[in-house]
């Protein structure tokens, strides 16, 4: 088996996500390391302006049919066996998020090749490829040497830089052999759901009040918000305050929420699991309050302080207006 | 396994298979493919990510094992009139969700319920003890190997984040101040 590293590419409406340019930049390193090529896979209809974006590879394998134009199909995961059949990858590159996770265990399992994910960190150790994984929320790390054989390897998104994989030159097209008409589908795309309108836009605001489990109940999230008045900011929340109902889903930030980058992230009572790190971490200012010292949300934050953040809300509250009211009067 | 027949379940099994091994999912998706599989269930519901999985989530491995569709993130599903389909939303990154039509028998990924049976009235409860069995199953040890971890290892505590110290009225005089400085306040 060759060392050859295949990618699979994401996009969303006519745009490749930020995850592919990441994957393509570690996969250019790890094959310039390695000796070998890089392939890079292109599924969906009418697709075929986004292989000119996908430089970082020396080969595109470009499926274009109608029937992938969603890659939630099925017709989607048995074109991907097809690519793993023809090219003989080493290593498979995926996203760790909606769309990656759906093919890594289905096709590990049928094509009976390991697979891993949440990783955050790969590297050639002497042409050993080493995987480092997070698991129980992030506050364990494991070390995974690869198999020779072949592995798929799903990457939590913001791991890895994207500028070096934003080549815009055009690789050269590789052809796979598909059948001419695909399996029927037995999972069918039937309509896209956008976003309730009405609620504030999270990802535009500047300042973020940011709430998990550590806010407790319902009754205490008007904590959260006075502080976000005092602060000119709005309040979002990491998953288990969005499951219980007390913020809408337009304010979820992480994997399947939104990801955001305000000047100020406050991070009150969320212990940073990796589906909440990977919304947020690119915010230009972290401030962590946990009353757990070894919270992985620490690992991110610029400043941390471990104490109870139902008890710091009302005086962060106080200390802000006050010093808002010493402002407005000098 | 009580409470699970409180809330819903018709019959529960305790699976003791001989794992010696965690971190191996693979083996887990083929105990449970071995339990579940010959067409006994037309819908096989798991989690989307447990805090243990590092070699994939089990509903996708179990349903790669049985060839059998597999969607996760589901925060949503109705089952179609004449059962032989179920309707899902599947949760998609930007708060987006797409709608699904998904023919059984299949494996779904539950991310989060509409109204889960959270609580179980005790008088319910005592009901189910004295009469529910839970049917404990022996399976052979799986013969999938688990992955070669070389290491296991902590973060560094608070790595990265400047640690304010003192009560949290000396953290909010902190914050206040660093904000102050960030020019982050009115």
């Amino acid at each position: 088996m060759r060392n050859d590293i295949l990618v699979f590419a994401e996009h969303f409406r006519g745009t490749l996500n930020d995850i592919t340019y990441e994957l393509l930049g570690k996969g250019r390193e790890l094959a310039q390391s390695l000796g070998s090529r890089l392939f890079v896979s292109l599924l969906g209809h009418e697709v075929g302006g986004l292989v000119e974006r996908l430089g970082a590879a020396d080969h595109v394998c470009l499926v274009d049919r109608p029937e992938l134009e969603e890659f939630a199909s099925d017709s989607a995961k048995a074109v991907l066996e097809a690519i793993l059949e023809d090219v003989q990858p080493r290593l498979v590159l995926l996203g760790s998020t909606s769309i990656g996770l759906e093919s890594l265990g289905l096709i590990s399992a049928r094509k009976g090749v390991p697979c891993l994910d949440n990783c955050t960190r790969l590297e050639s150790r002497d042409g050993q490829l080493v995987a480092t994984c997070q698991i129980y929320g992030g506050k364990v790390f494991v070390e995974v040497a690869l198999p020779e054989a072949t592995t798929l390897v799903a990457v939590v998104p913001g791991s890895f830089p994207k500028e070096p994989g934003e080549v815009a030159t055009k690789p050269e097209l590789r052809n796979i052999a598909l059948p001419p008409v695909l399996p029927e589908a037995r999972t069918t795309f039937r309509k896209l759901l956008e976003l309730p309108p009405g609620d504030v836009d999270i990802t535009k605001a500047p300042i973020l009040v940011g709430i998990g489990r550590g806010i407790q109940n319902a009754d205490n999230m008007s904590l959260a918000e006075e502080l976000a008045a005092a602060l000119s900011g709005v309040v979002c929340a990491s998953r288990p305050v969005i499951d219980q109902g007390w913020l809408p889903f337009t304010r979820q930030v992480g994997k399947s929420g939104m990801t955001v980058k305000p000047k100020l992230y406050l991070a009150l009572g969320i212990s940073g699991a990796p589906e909440h790190l990977e919304g947020m971490k690119q915010s230009e200012l972290i401030v962590a309050v946990n009353t757990d010292p070894n919270a992985p949300i620490f690992s991110v934050a610029h400043y941390g302080a471990v104490v109870d953040a139902l008890e710091l809300l009302p005086l962060l509250t106080e200390e802000v207006s006050n010093q808002a009211t010493k402002k407005a009067s000098s | 396994m009580v409470t699970a027949i409180a809330k819903a379940a018709d019959r529960a099994d305790l699976v003791d298979a001989g794992l010696d091994s965690p971190l191996n999912n693979h083996a887990a998706a083929q105990i449970f493919a071995e339990l579940l599989g010959g067409g006994l269930f037309d819908l096989i519901l798991t989690g989307v990510r447990a805090i243990d999985d590092l070699d994939g989530s089990l509903g996708g491995l179990v349903a790669g094992t049985l060839d059998l569709p597999y969607a996760g993130l589901i925060r949503k599903a109705d089952a179609d009139g004449d059962g032989k389909i179920v309707i899902v939303q599947k949760e998609y990154p930007g708060g987006y969700a797409v709608e699904l039509v998904v023919r059984l028998p299949t494996v779904l990924g539950i991310q989060a319920a509409e109204q889960p049976p959270r609580y179980v009235p005790i008088s319910r409860l005592r009901q189910v003890m004295k009469t529910a069995t839970v049917e404990e199953v022996s399976v052979a040890p799986p013969s999938q190997q688990p992955l070669d971890v070389t290491r296991l290892f902590k973060p560094e505590e608070g790595a990265g984040a400047v640690m304010i110290s003192g009560d949290a009225q000396e953290a909010a005089r902190q914050i206040t101040s660093l904000l102050s400085e960030r020019r982050l306040l009115r």
